[in-house]
């Protein structure tokens, strides 16, 4: 097995409003990824999930916690040794739309990262980073001189992904990069993500709300609700023998495009909506919602642990 | 294009004794725009029963909403422009209406859901007011019948404390229950159709399946019935009786659900299908993308418009816009693979039983 390359540690990320409230984002997180693992985060808006992602990459301070990356704490990294993390952590974001500057011609965009990393010596060698990239990601050479708007959406995301690419990352967040996209064009970038981490030994953190498609890419999935890692699996345990009394309900909450299994599969469907993280619950994050609530889930918060072998959930009637 | 709609045969009776509720002919809509004619909806025919749900599937650029909001009269003219096409609703043309008549029809026999319930409200409104709203212009009622009818009808749409709520305004929900507001709008003139344009596709997956169960639900209560547009093939698989899948303007299979998604018929309906990564299914396979991307309506391509993505296109796909060709009386599809003289192609994908 390879060695782990991210671990985040009891990270904890609380906004402070106005009035004295608190926004309780990311509550007690834990998890490790290994090199050349692609790590799914999943849960609906308002579970974390994304600030977990920007809190990684040290876009946010954090609260609580650590986040080590080849063994060395992200948030103590100084000078020369965060300007290196922030080479070798790259993103990819959700909005092919607001993520890319309009001024910019696609070669300038995707060439920014080689030029403050100083990553190409003569212009022309930019320049041909630039080719080779866009036609790594499916692009064309002539694509370098023409302007976002050109393009569609799915081909912005490309632009994106050989942005990112540009700086020879080794671990890439990417945060929810298909859900602006129409479903054709969702499995091109899904196959494209997947042929690159193949190619270039990346790893992943991807970011979703799509069970479907993070089931596809990772290896690993942890599942969050309301802040909370509440279930990590290796991705075919968590889909074969889900435990998580939210985890099942979100999976039984998927539509299959299969009319015959629509019309006689079982169904959870939950009550209510997420609580708001500015009071979460007491206990359990998930107990007013759950079908299987106890007293004792208000009383206390249930601890992740293992139950089978790389298999952890944080619920006290598993 | 080779064959209009009125060289298609009558329909075969397989809607009930009643005939279709509604029927779009050879709907053609153009948009007037600054770099051209854009042709949003191409000849799109089909129609639905009392009761049924029609999904209308397709991606951004398919058609679908004009399709839509050409059915309510939404359609701001200019820049659109119906080119031809009869919009048939319990027998009188839609597109034959004046204004005065439209507002007979519009929010009283057929209403709309929209796809985002945060700026389908009117923030400065109480929820209960906007319920009431089209009820009392429809029917008369006094403001008291009006606002009882609004909480009735909360209750319906499953908002806890209706009686509280109705006074309450927008800010004050979450998505998921403005979602349920807009519903109670949308049903509040008791319509004979309803429309959702996307009605979960702004909202969490546990949300979403909350809204549908509710949306099929309120059909057989109110005997309504409901044209679903969406790109979410799950989604349809769930709730639609009939599906017309759009491509390019055009509609491209149509048919029940069981037909369209275990007798797929047209390349680009496969490629929906496995595009998208099955959770019922164990092994993980390969996705099986579309190359390339939709068509610019200002320049449909020639022939069928899906040709330039289509791994099957022959000769005639780049010359001739496929005629209908059909299966069963309520199963069609437009493709020239299923021409007597095209080769034999084994479907890519068998609906269910894709491993």
């Amino acid at each position: 097995m390879s060695r782990v390359l991210v671990e985040v540690k009891h990270l904890s990320k609380y906004f402070y409003l106005r009035r004295g409230q608190v926004l309780r984002a990311v509550h007690d997180v834990s998890f490790a990824i290994r090199e050349g693992e692609t790590f799914g985060l999943v849960g609906e808006s308002g579970s974390g999930k994304s600030t977990v992602g920007r809190t990684v990459l040290r876009l946010y301070d954090r609260t609580a916690g650590e986040v080590l990356f080849d063994g060395r704490d992200v948030f103590a990294l100084r000078g020369r040794d965060l300007l290196r993390y922030r080479r070798e952590a790259q993103m990819i974001f959700q909005d092919p739309y607001a993520s890319l500057n309009p001024r910019m011609m696609v070669m300038d965009i995707v060439a920014e990262g080689i030029d403050i990393h100083r990553l190409a010596k003569t212009p022309a060698e930019r320049r041909e980073r630039v080719y080779s990239l866009l036609e790594a990601v499916g692009l064309t050479r002539e694509h370098a001189f023409r302007f976002p708007h050109e393009f569609s959406g799915g081909q912005r995301q490309r632009i994106g992904i050989a942005r990112a690419l540009a700086v020879e990352p080794r671990f890439i967040v990417a945060d929810e990069p298909i859900s602006a996209l129409d479903v054709s064009i969702q499995a091109q970038i899904v196959n494209l993500l997947y042929r690159l981490k193949e190619e270039r030994g990346l790893t992943y953190l991807f970011i979703a709300h799509d069970l479907s498609m993070v089931r596809y890419l990772s290896d690993r999935i942890g599942v969050m609700y309301l802040g909370h890692l509440v279930e990590v699996a290796p991705s075919d345990e968590l889909y074969r023998n889900p435990l998580h009394p939210y985890t099942r309900a979100l999976l039984s909450a998927i539509p299959v495009p299969d009319p015959r299994v629509e019309r006689t599969r079982e169904r959870i469907v939950l009550s209510g909506e997420i609580p708001s993280p500015l009071h979460p619950p007491s206990g359990c994050p998930f107990r007013t919602r759950c079908p299987l609530v106890q007293p004792r889930c208000a009383e206390e918060p249930p601890p992740l642990r293992e139950v089978a072998p790389g298999h952890f959930v944080a619920c006290h009637l598993v | 294009m080779p064959q209009t709609h009125e060289t298609i045969p009558p329909q075969e009776p397989t809607l009930g004794s009643r005939g279709p509720l509604l029927r779009v002919e050879n709907l053609t809509v153009d948009f007037h725009t600054y770099a051209g004619v854009v042709q949003a909806v191409r000849g799109v025919s089909f129609e639905l029963g009392y009761g049924e749900t029609l999904a209308v599937v397709g991606e951004s650029g398919s058609g679908k909403s004009v399709t839509a909001q050409a059915i309510l009269g939404l359609l701001p003219r200019p820049p659109a422009q119906i080119r031809s096409g009869r919009i048939l609703f319990g027998g009188r043309n839609l597109l034959e209406l004046g204004e005065r008549e439209w507002e007979n029809v519009r929010g009283r026999e057929i209403a709309m859901v929209f796809q985002d319930p945060m700026t389908a409200l009117n923030p400065t409104m109480t929820i209960g007011r906007q319920i009431a709203e089209g009820f009392q212009k429809h029917t008369g009622a006094d403001a008291r019948e009006a606002e009882e009818w609004a909480v009735e009808l909360l209750r319906l749409v499953g908002i806890p404390q209706p009686e509280v709520r109705v006074r309450q305004y927008p800010h004050e929900f979450s998505g998921g229950m403005r979602q349920r507001v807009v519903i109670a709008i949308a049903l509040a003139s008791r319509p004979k159709l309803i429309i959702a344009d996307e009605p979960t596709t702004a909202l969490d997956v546990t949300i979403q399946a909350q809204i549908l169960e509710l949306l099929m639900e309120l059909k057989t209560r109110f005997g309504t019935s409901l044209i679903l547009i969406t790109h979410d093939l799950g989604v349809v698989a769930r709730v639609a009786d009939r599906v017309l899948v759009m491509y390019a303007g055009e509609g491209v299979e149509w048919g029940t659900a069981e037909e369209v998604f275990a007798e797929t018929r047209h390349p680009y309906t496969w490629g929906l299908l496995n595009s998208l990564p099955r959770l019922d299914k164990d092994r993980r396979e390969p996705l099986v993308s579309i190359p390339g991307s939709p068509p610019n309506l200002l320049k449909p391509p020639s022939g069928c418009a899906f040709h330039p993505r289509c791994p099957f296109a022959m000769e005639i796909c780049r010359q001739a816009s496929p005629p209908e060709y059909r299966f069963l009386p309520t199963h069609g599809a437009r493709c020239f693979l299923h021409h007597p003289a095209a080769p034999r192609i084994a479907p890519v994908v068998q609906g269910g039983d894709r491993a």
